[in-house]
Parts: C-alpha cells; sequence; structure tokens
C-alpha cells in the first residue's frame, strides 16, 4: 500500500513523501513499516508500543483510531502518516511568582502534603501558592461544608467564611461540616472548630454578619477568590457584582433537589453571572433547597467540583470552567458543560456598564422581593389568627397548593388541594363569597398563588397563612389535643 | 524539501522582515484566541521567510488550546512540494501568556522541527521564543529567535 509520511515526518523514514508497504490493514502496514525502517518505529510509537499523541493515521480524509487498524483495506488505498500539531498556552496561576516565593514550607508540612508534592502538576511549588492563598467562602451550608473542609485539608493559608446563620437540626442532613452538638450554634464557629481540628496553623477567619451591599466590598476586597456556596439568587447577584467591581474570580455552584451546576466567572475579565443569567427567575418560582429539598450527597459533589476548581486557580494547572457551565444531573448520572459567552452589554462587565458601585444597586427590587407600591398588598393570617378563626368555626376556603409528595410530610386537616400549575384552570372550585386562605410550606408560593388567581380573574377575598404550615406546627387545637 | 539530521546542531534562527511582519497579523486577526501556523524557511541559512497560517480547530478553549488538523496540513505539505519550500516547523500564539513551552505544548512537540511561540498581549505580539526536541525521548532545548530587522 502507498503510504505518504508527512515532510515533518519524514528524516526519521525516508526521503521520499510515499513508500510503498505490503500489508492489507493498517496494522500490518505499521508493522511492516516499522521492520523496514526501525528508525519510524521510534517516532511512531512509544516504549510501551503505543501510537505516540502527536501522530494521527488518515486512510483518505478518514481518520483511522486504533479501534480501526485491523480493518482490510483495498490495495490501492493511501495511507497518510500525519502529525497532530496542538498544544496550549500555560495555565497562570492567580497566585504571584513573588508571593510563592515569599512562602516555606516547614518539616510537618512537608509530610502533611506528601500526596500534592508527589504530582507532578503540584510539586513545592503548588504547594506554596496554595498556602500563600487567600480564599473568601460565602455560606457555611450545604456546599460550603466541603468546600471549606477539602479547602483546609489541602492546606489554603488563609479561608474567610461568611454566614450569618446558625446550625439547626435540617441542617444536618447535607451540612457535614456540623454535627449534633453544634444545633443552635453559629454555623461560622461550627466551622471554625472543624478546620482548627483539621489544621492548625490555618487562618480561619469566621464573619459572622449578613452579605449586604454595604459591607460585602470590604469583606471580599483584597482576596484571590471567592467561592459562591450560597442558597439564594439575592446573594449570588451581590456576590458576583462585588467580584467583577473587585476584580476577583468567582467560583459559582449552586444545587437544586438532584441538579446542581458549577462555573468560574470574572475570570482575567472573562463572562460574570450577570452575563449567563440576566435575571433571576420570578420571585418565588424557584425555590430554595429549604423549600425545594435536595439530596444529602448531591452538595458533597458540586462542593467538592467547586473547591478543586479553586485549588486548579490557585495552583495554574488543567482546564477550568472559566467561561463554562458545567451542570451535573445526579439522579440519571448525566453531565454536560455549556459555554457562557461574555455579554458586551452587560450591565457590571460590559463596554457601557451601568452598575459602578454595588451600594447603588436595588438588589431587593432586582430580585422581586419588594412588594410593589401599585400592587395590591397580600393580606394574611398568622398561625394564630387562622387557628383562632378555625376553632371559631368562620366559613373559610383553605387550599393547600404545595405538591402531593409535600403533603405526604404533614397534611392540613379540611384543606382542599390545588397545585399551584392548576389554579387558574380551577378557580371556579373556590367561592367567591367566603373567606380562602392559601397555605404552602414556607408563606412564599402561597404569595404567588394569590398573585396567579389575581391575574386569572379571580375578585373574592384571599389571604396568606403567613409562614406557611411550618409556622403552624406549634399550634395546639383544642378538639384534638394533639400536634397537627 | 527534507528535513535533514544537521538541523539539530542549529540554535539560532532568524526571522525574516516579510515574515514577521505576517506571523503579527495572522497572530493578531484571531487574538483572543490562539493562532497556529507552518514556517517556510531555508534550512541551509537558518532563515524563515514565509508563514502559512492553519486554523484552529481544538475542541477545548481556543484562548487556551489550539489544534491544527492534519489533513489541512498535508495540503499544505503537497503545495510545498509542488513550490519547492521547505517547512521547518511550526508557530503558535500564547495569548495573554508568556511565550514559554506548556506542558499541553511538550506532550505534542514534534522532533525535528522548530516550534516557534508568540507571546500576544492584550492584541501586541510580545517575546518570541524557539524550542526544538532532538527525538521522542529527547529533552528539549531552546533556539534563539533573532528578528531581521533588528540585525545591522
Amino acid at each position: 500500500m502507498k503510504v505518504y509520511v508527512s515532510a515533518t515526518l519524514r528524516n526519521f523514514i525516508g526521503r521520499n513523501p510515499f513508500v510503498e508497504i505490503a500489508g492489507e490493514s493498517i496494522r500490518k502496514v505499521l508493522n511492516n513499516l516499522t521492520d523496514e525502517y526501525p528508525e519510524a518505529g521510534k517516532i511512531l510509537f512509544d516504549e510501551k508500543e503505543k501510537l505516540r499523541s502527536f501522530i494521527r493515521i488518515y486512510v483518505g480524509e478518514e481518520y483511522f483510531p486504533e479501534d480501526k487498524w485491523d480493518e482490510k483495506l483495498a490495495p490501492d488505498t493511501e495511507i497518510l502518516l500525519l502529525p497532530t500539531i496542538a498544544g496550549g498556552a500555560p495555565a497562570e496561576s492567580i497566585i504571584s511568582d513573588e508571593r510563592r516565593k515569599a512562602v516555606l514550607l516547614d518539616d510537618s508540612e512537608v509530610e502533611r502534603f506528601g500526596r500534592h508534592l508527589l504530582l507532578k502538576d503540584i510539586g513545592v511549588k503548588g504547594q506554596k501558592r496554595i498556602k500563600a492563598a487567600r480564599v473568601v467562602v460565602v455560606g457555611v451550608g450545604a456546599l460550603g461544608s466541603p468546600v471549606i473542609q477539602y479547602l483546609a485539608a489541602a492546606g489554603v493559608g488563609t479561608i474567610k467564611i461568611i454566614d450569618f446563620d446558625d446550625v439547626s437540626l435540617e441542617n444536618l442532613q447535607s451540612q457535614v461540616i456540623h454535627t449534633s452538638r453544634d444545633v443552635k450554634r453559629p454555623k461560622v464557629a461550627s466551622a471554625k472548630d472543624k478546620v482548627k481540628n483539621i489544621n492548625r496553623n490555618i487562618n480561619l477567619e469566621a464573619e459572622n454578619v449578613k452579605l449586604d451591599a454595604d459591607n460585602i466590598v470590604s469583606e471580599i476586597d483584597g482576596y484571590d477568590l471567592v467561592i459562591d456556596c450560597t442558597d439564594n439568587y439575592k446573594a449570588r447577584y451581590l456576590i458576583s457584582d462585588a467580584c467583577v467591581l473587585c476584580n476577583i474570580p468567582l467560583i459559582f455552584g449552586a444545587i437544586y433537589q438532584f441538579e446542581g451546576q458549577i462555573g468560574i466567572f470574572n475570570m482575567n475579565g472573562g463572562p460574570c453571572y450577570r452575563c449567563q443569567f440576566p435575571e433571576p427567575p420570578e420571585a418565588g418560582l424557584v425555590p430554595t433547597c429549604a423549600e425545594g429539598g435536595a439530596i444529602s450527597p448531591l452538595p458533597g459533589i458540586i462542593g467538592s467540583i467547586q473547591a478543586n476548581e479553586a485549588l486548579k486557580l490557585i495552583i495554574g494547572i488543567g482546564e477550568h470552567l472559566d467561561g463554562k457551565l458545567l451542570i451535573i444531573d445526579s439522579l440519571y448520572l448525566h453531565s454536560k458543560i455549556l459555554p457562557v459567552k461574555k455579554n458586551c452589554n452587560c450591565p457590571i462587565c460590559g463596554a457601557n456598564a451601568t452598575i459602578t458601585r454595588v451600594e447603588d444597586y436595588d438588589y431587593e427590587d432586582f430580585c422581586g422581593l419588594k412588594v410593589k407600591e401599585e400592587e395590591v398588598p397580600i393580606e394574611g393570617f398568622s398561625p394564630d389568627e387562622l387557628a383562632k378563626r378555625i376553632e371559631r368555626g368562620d366559613r373559610l376556603t383553605l387550599v393547600d397548593v404545595r405538591e402531593p409528595h409535600e403533603r405526604a410530610i404533614l397534611r392540613f386537616p379540611n384543606a382542599i388541594v390545588i397545585p399551584i400549575g392548576q389554579l387558574a384552570r380551577r378557580k371556579n372550585e373556590l367561592d367567591p363569597e367566603i373567606d380562602t386562605i392559601f397555605i404552602c410550606k414556607e408563606g412564599k408560593r402561597s404569595i404567588l398563588a394569590i398573585n396567579t388567581l389575581r391575574e386569572a380573574g379571580y375578585i373574592g377575598p384571599m389571604y396568606n397563612l403567613k409562614g406557611g404550615i411550618d409556622a403552624m406546627k406549634d399550634i395546639i387545637f383544642s378538639h384534638e389535643g394533639a400536634w397537627l | 524539501m527534507t528535513l535533514r539530521k544537521q538541523f539539530y546542531s542549529r540554535n539560532k534562527i532568524t526571522l525574516g522582515k516579510e515574515a514577521y511582519k505576517k506571523l503579527k497579523e495572522a497572530t493578531i486577526n484571531v487574538y483572543p484566541d490562539e493562532a497556529c501556523g507552518i514556517l517556510i524557511g531555508d534550512e541551509g541559512r537558518s532563515y524563515i521567510m514565509e508563514i502559512w497560517p492553519m486554523g484552529n480547530k481544538t475542541e477545548g478553549n481556543p484562548h487556551r488550546f489550539f489544534r491544527a488538523d492534519p489533513l489541512e496540513l498535508y495540503y499544505l505539505e503537497l503545495r510545498a512540494e509542488k513550490e519547492g519550500k521547505q517547512i521547518l516547523g511550526f508557530y503558535h500564539s500564547h495569548p495573554d501568556t508568556p511565550a514559554e513551552i506548556s506542558l499541553e505544548d511538550e506532550k505534542y512537540m514534534l522532533p525535528g522541527v522548530i516550534h516557534m511561540i508568540l507571546s500576544v498581549n492584550h492584541g501586541m505580539v510580545g517575546k518570541i521564543e524557539g524550542y526544538q526536541k532532538e527525538g521522542p525521548e529527547d529533552k528539549r532545548t531552546e533556539i534563539e529567535v533573532e528578528l531581521e530587522e533588528k540585525t545591522p
């Protein structure tokens, strides 16, 4: 068969572009070629007799990978031996060489991080960069748990953790940094103890505050990297905007039920969170994990990938999720990477940015969390008021708008069941002459339900159960003398 | 148009005036993506007289990676053969990063030819470095890249 040898490989094989080699398949031709030209064998194959990464074999215009090497070919077939010309720019660390050089590793650190030092791509230089790094983790919940613990275990020198919440029993299902003994303690205090147990030498800065437009810049300015482990849109936009303004890369992670997302934003002027998500979904439409739920190990998967991306950026290795969004479905084990394009008209990172200070921007309004003045305010009952009216025997229609599987956890007696999606269609089942009270888990979706019915033209009196069925749990009715 | 063994002893290559101008255009045109192409020259004089750009067909992020289509190279080789021109090696750009050879570059580094790397910072051509290695298992060495327009 006729074999074309690329000019760039020819000094190992002979001077002619074409050589005539006998054989009926690629494998046989290659065997005969290397017998005839032992030098050729050395350039085509490595010592394990695997084709080298820079060689490609074509038959005509078709690429022939190894699994096609045994196909029988016509004797007049032309085989092309071509090189792959490929490469990439060196990944740059977000930690400068000066800062890396200013760091020393002591004997115990050499022992502790031995498994990192063994890796060619990390080594002593990489470990020093990890030690020099200053990382902010916002949110010490489900995602924050793995992120903080892995960063601490990997030896990140300075970790700032920010959360305003206390540990509650329901957090323990997924927030593995906290334990039963930590319930009712501030989350940052519990996490600080855990990190101290991992490595006392880590400088852990615990901030028990709620981030808002007035304090975020001072909290993150001067750090190398911010990792968003929050669970709500207002925090995500606030963090992303502040990162753009402070020029800090952001590792975003989010989970919902069985699905998670990870992305890197604002890396070297790359796309930001707003470029991908210009607007949040309508308030109340997408529940947070507290309302929508999430399977226990999911934040472990997503948070671990966030921590892994953080270390790669710090060390300056590999390919990362800059300008990409990784989506993982843990239920059916699908994953995909979507490209994220920079939006030239982005109000914060575009050419004509309109947001120049987070303090001047109304995040509550942007995320639809404010009661708009032109809207008719929604009236509601507190659990006590509702309980009184039920006790009094008032004529009421109670509508439970939760999904069927949520009702299985806790049922509301005498409530009719209409999931949110069916409300507009089934509005005739409601009597506009009597008061109708809408019930959900936390009292948020019920507001959405009332607005939906208003838009559908329902005119009867509607009320919201404030705090939802969660707030109603502690009410005891005289006739039952038991928990609701 | 063959590559002789003596080639390896070379430690300096001159980048011709016209070739340098074309190289700057070719790399800036595709910035922020990585550019790649062929170096055509006179081996005896260690002189690069032309550059022939190739498309970046990487499946990864083109700002960070490049990959040339082997078939495109094949047709350019046939053209070089016809025109009696010599392929001395390849160039590619590193957008916003130094002209240092990366791990990825070394993985695909073809023995026996020049690999020229240009740093393109924010759309401006910066440093140019040259690399080569003799055999597949040999260590790479640096080649000095001299610009013709700067030589006296």
